[in-house]
C-alpha cells in the first residue's frame, strides 16, 4: 500500500475537520495581530454642557475616559477664564477696567485677544472682538431679552468696535481697552477652546480624536478602522437641521466651522433678526445664509467664517486670500459656491 | 354586557365584519408598528424637538442641548401661553387655563420620533424627530 | 326610499310637508346631540377622539330621506350649529365639517351600494373611521403639520367602539319611529 492509498483510507470527514480548525486557528490569531496593529486602544464618546453650548468628544487611546476627562477640564477652564459674564474671568477684569489703563493676564488669553485682534485688522474691521456693546443693545448677551434697539443707540455705539481702541502690551501680557469699549470673545472662544482639547489631547497622545463645540469641529488621527472622520455641513435651507448631502468633508486633520444665520435669532413684527451683527451698520449681516471655513486652526476658522459672513458674496474673494483655507458660502438665493481650492 | 356584544356581534353582516377586521389590523399594526422599528433598527440618540406654533417660526430644539435639568419654553398661542417642558427624558406640554379639554397636556410626555403633542384650539404642534446625520461623526453648524 | 317613489312627475304636497318637516326635526335633534356632547369630558387623550352622536342623526337622515335630505339636514346641522355656538369660520366648524362630509359620502356609499352586506352598525363604523380620518387631515391642514397622523391608528381603533354605539343607537331610534322598521 503505497502512502496515496493510505491517506485515501484516512476518515474523509476526520481530515477536513482538522483542516477547518487549523484554518480557524490562524484566522483568529491573523486578526488578533492584524487588529492590534490598527487599533490602539478604544474610542468613546463624551458629552458636556458649556459655553452655552453642547460639546461633544470623540476619543481614540488606552485609558480613553480618563483623556476625555483631562482635555475637558482644559477647556472648561479655559472659557471661564474668557466669559465676560463670569465676573472671576480675566476678560470680565478688562471690561471692567476699560479707560483706566492696562490689565495683566494669562498668556492664553492674551494670545486669543491678540489673535482676534490681528486677524480682526486684517478684515478691515469685520470681525471685532469689542462687539458687545452692540451685542448688549440687541440683547444677545447671556440672560438678555433680544429686542431690536433704537438707531441712535446703534449709532452711539458703533465707535466703540474699533479694533484701534485695544492697545496689547506683548512684553507682559497686558491689554487696554479706551473707556466704553467692551471684549466680547464669544465670536472666537468657541475655535480657541476646541484647539486647546486637540492640543491637550495630543499631548497626552491619543491616536484620533474628535471634538464638536456647538458646531465648531475640529479632528485628528484615523478611526481603528483605519477612515477618515466624516463631517457634514449643515444646509440652512431645510428645516430639520439636516446637512449638505454632496458636501461631506472626510479628514484627518483640521476644522470645520460654519456661521450661519440660523444659530441664534428672533423675530419682531414678522422680521427676523439674527446674531451675527456687522460692526459697519449695527444690523444682523445680510446676504448670505451661511459660511464654512475648513483648515487646519479652529480660531481662524471661526474668525474666517464670521468676517466672511458679513460680507455677501464677496465674501468667496476674501476666503481666496487665505491658501490654507477652503470655503463653501450659500447666499440667499439659496445657491452654494466654494472656492477654487474647495476639494 | 357581554352577552349584548354577542348579539350585535351576531347581527353584524359581512361587510360590517371585513370593516371591523380591518380596523383592528391596521389600527394594531400602526400603534406597534413604531415600537416594532424601535426594536430592529433601534431609537436614535438625535432626537430633536420640533414646536410649531401657528403664525411663529419652527423653533427646533436638539435634546442633546438641553441641560440635566431640564428647559422650559413658553409659546404663546390665540387662547393663552403653553409651557413646554424639555427634559433628557422626553418632552410634554402644559395647557393654559383657557383651554378647555386640555388634550395636549393629557397626552403626557412623548419619548419616541413621530410622537406628537397636539393643541388645535391653541393651534400648537410639538413632536420629536431623529437628526439625518447617517455615517457622519458630527455637522458643522 | 319613500321619498324617491313621489319624484318629478307625481309631487305630492303632503310628501314635500313631510320632508321639510322630518330635515328640520333631525337638524335640531343633531344640534341638540351636538351639544350634549360637548358636554362631556374627552373620551381620550387624542385629538379627534369623540363618541360622534351626532353621526347617528346623519344616519337616520340618509335612511330616512335619502342623499339629498341627508345631505340637506347634515348642512343644516353643521351650519346652524355653528352659527348657534359661536363657533363659525373657526376651528371647531372646519372639523366637523370635513368630518361630517367625509363621513356622509362614505355611508352613503355602503347604504346604497352595499346594503347587502352591511349592517347599521358597519356603515356606522365605517362612518366613525372617515370622521375621524376628516378631522384628522383638518388639524394637519390648520396646524401645518402632519404629525397629527401619528394619532390615526389609535382613533381607527377608537372608531370600532363609538361606531357601534352610534349603530345601535341609529338602529334603536328608527325602531322606535312609528310604521317603519330597519
Amino acid at each position: 500500500m503505497n502512502w496515496q492509498e493510505r491517506i485515501k483510507k484516512i476518515d474523509k470527514k476526520r481530515w477536513l475537520a482538522g483542516m477547518a480548525a487549523v484554518l480557524i486557528i490562524a484566522g483568529a490569531l491573523a486578526v488578533q495581530l492584524l487588529g492590534n496593529e490598527r487599533v490602539a486602544g478604544e474610542r468613546i464618546q463624551e458629552t458636556r454642557f458649556f459655553m452655552d453650548t453642547v460639546v461633544s468628544m470623540q476619543v481614540l487611546a488606552e485609558d480613553p475616559e480618563a483623556k476625555a476627562e483631562q482635555a475637558f477640564a482644559a477647556m472648561k477652564d479655559l472659557s471661564d477664564r474668557a466669559d465676560r459674564f463670569y465676573s472671576g474671568s480675566e476678560i470680565y477684569r478688562i471690561n471692567e477696567k476699560a479707560g483706566q489703563g492696562p490689565v495683566e493676564v494669562d498668556e492664553d488669553i492674551f494670545a486669543i485677544i491678540q489673535k482676534g485682534k490681528e486677524v480682526g485688522e486684517k478684515t478691515g474691521g469685520l470681525f471685532t472682538i469689542a462687539i458687545a456693546p452692540l451685542m448688549d443693545l440687541w440683547g444677545f448677551g447671556k440672560g438678555m431679552e433680544p429686542g431690536k434697539p433704537a438707531q441712535e443707540d446703534i449709532e452711539e455705539v458703533l465707535p466703540l468696535l474699533d479694533l484701534e481702541g485695544i492697545t496689547l502690551y506683548p512684553d507682559r501680557n497686558a491689554v487696554e481697552i479706551e473707556e466704553g469699549m467692551q471684549l466680547d470673545l464669544g465670536g472666537i472662544a468657541k475655535g480657541a477652546v476646541v484647539d486647546r482639547g486637540i492640543e491637550v489631547l495630543e499631548e497626552l497622545g491619543v491616536a484620533a480624536a474628535f471634538i464638536n463645540a456647538g458646531g465648531d469641529i475640529r479632528v485628528f488621527g484615523l478611526k481603528e478602522d483605519g477612515t477618515p472622520w466624516r463631517i457634514g455641513v449643515r444646509d440652512p435651507r431645510r428645516e430639520d437641521r439636516g446637512h449638505l448631502q454632496d458636501y461631506v468633508i472626510e479628514a484627518d486633520t483640521g476644522s470645520v466651522v460654519t456661521s450661519g444665520d440660523y444659530e441664534r435669532f428672533f423675530m419682531e413684527d414678522g422680521e427676523r433678526f439674527h446674531h451675527i451683527l456687522d460692526p459697519r451698520t449695527g444690523y444682523p449681516a445680510s446676504g448670505l445664509r451661511s459660511v464654512t471655513v475648513i483648515g487646519e486652526s479652529c480660531v481662524e476658522a471661526d474668525i474666517l467664517s464670521t468676517a466672511a459672513f458679513m460680507m455677501g458674496e464677496e465674501a468667496l474673494d476674501f476666503l481666496e486670500n487665505y491658501s490654507d483655507y477652503e470655503g463653501l458660502i450659500i447666499n440667499e438665493d439659496e445657491e452654494i459656491l466654494t472656492t477654487s481650492n474647495f476639494k | 354586557m357581554f352577552r349584548k356584544l354577542l348579539e350585535v356581534w351576531k347581527k353584524t353582516r359581512r361587510g360590517d365584519r371585513i370593516i371591523i377586521g380591518l380596523a383592528l389590523i391596521l389600527g394594531l399594526a400602526g400603534i406597534l408598528y413604531p415600537f416594532l422599528w424601535d426594536w430592529l433598527v433601534g431609537t436614535p440618540d438625535n432626537l430633536q424637538v420640533i414646536i410649531h406654533s401657528l403664525g411663529a417660526e419652527k423653533q427646533i430644539v436638539p435634546m442633546g442641548s438641553v441641560p440635566p435639568e431640564g428647559r422650559e419654553l413658553q409659546v404663546e398661542g390665540p387662547i393663552g401661553d403653553h409651557l413646554v417642558q424639555i427634559e433628557q427624558e422626553g418632552v410634554r406640554v402644559i395647557a393654559p387655563e383657557a383651554d378647555p379639554l386640555k388634550i395636549c397636556e393629557k397626552t403626557g410626555w412623548i419619548r419616541r420620533p413621530g410622537a406628537t403633542i397636539v393643541c388645535v384650539p391653541n393651534q400648537l404642534a410639538v413632536w420629536l424627530e431623529g437628526r439625518d446625520e447617517h455615517g457622519l461623526d458630527g455637522i458643522s453648524e | 326610499m319613500q321619498g324617491s317613489k313621489n319624484s318629478a312627475a307625481t309631487f305630492s304636497y303632503q310628501e314635500g310637508i313631510r320632508r321639510l318637516v322630518l330635515v328640520g326635526l333631525l337638524a335640531a335633534m343633531g344640534i341638540i346631540l351636538h351639544f350634549i356632547e360637548s358636554l362631556l369630558p374627552a373620551i381620550a387623550p387624542v385629538p379627534g377622539a369623540r363618541l360622534g352622536l351626532a353621526n347617528i342623526i346623519t344616519l337616520m337622515a340618509l335612511i330616512l330621506l335619502g342623499m339629498k335630505g341627508g345631505g340637506q339636514v347634515l348642512f343644516l346641522r353643521i351650519f346652524l350649529g355653528s352659527l348657534l355656538g359661536g363657533t363659525f369660520m373657526t376651528l371647531p366648524f372646519y372639523l366637523s365639517l370635513t368630518g361630517g362630509v367625509l363621513a356622509f359620502f362614505s355611508m352613503s356609499l355602503a347604504l346604497f351600494l352595499g346594503r347587502d352586506s352591511f349592517s347599521l352598525v358597519g356603515i356606522s363604523i365605517l362612518g366613525a373611521l372617515t370622521h375621524n380620518l376628516g378631522q384628522l387631515i383638518a388639524v394637519a391642514f390648520i396646524i401645518g403639520s402632519m404629525g397629527v397622523f401619528y394619532y390615526l391608528p389609535y382613533l381607527v381603533l377608537l372608531a370600532i367602539p363609538t361606531g357601534i354605539l352610534v349603530g345601535m343607537g341609529a338602529r334603536y331610534s328608527l325602531q322606535a319611529l312609528p310604521g317603519r322598521r330597519t
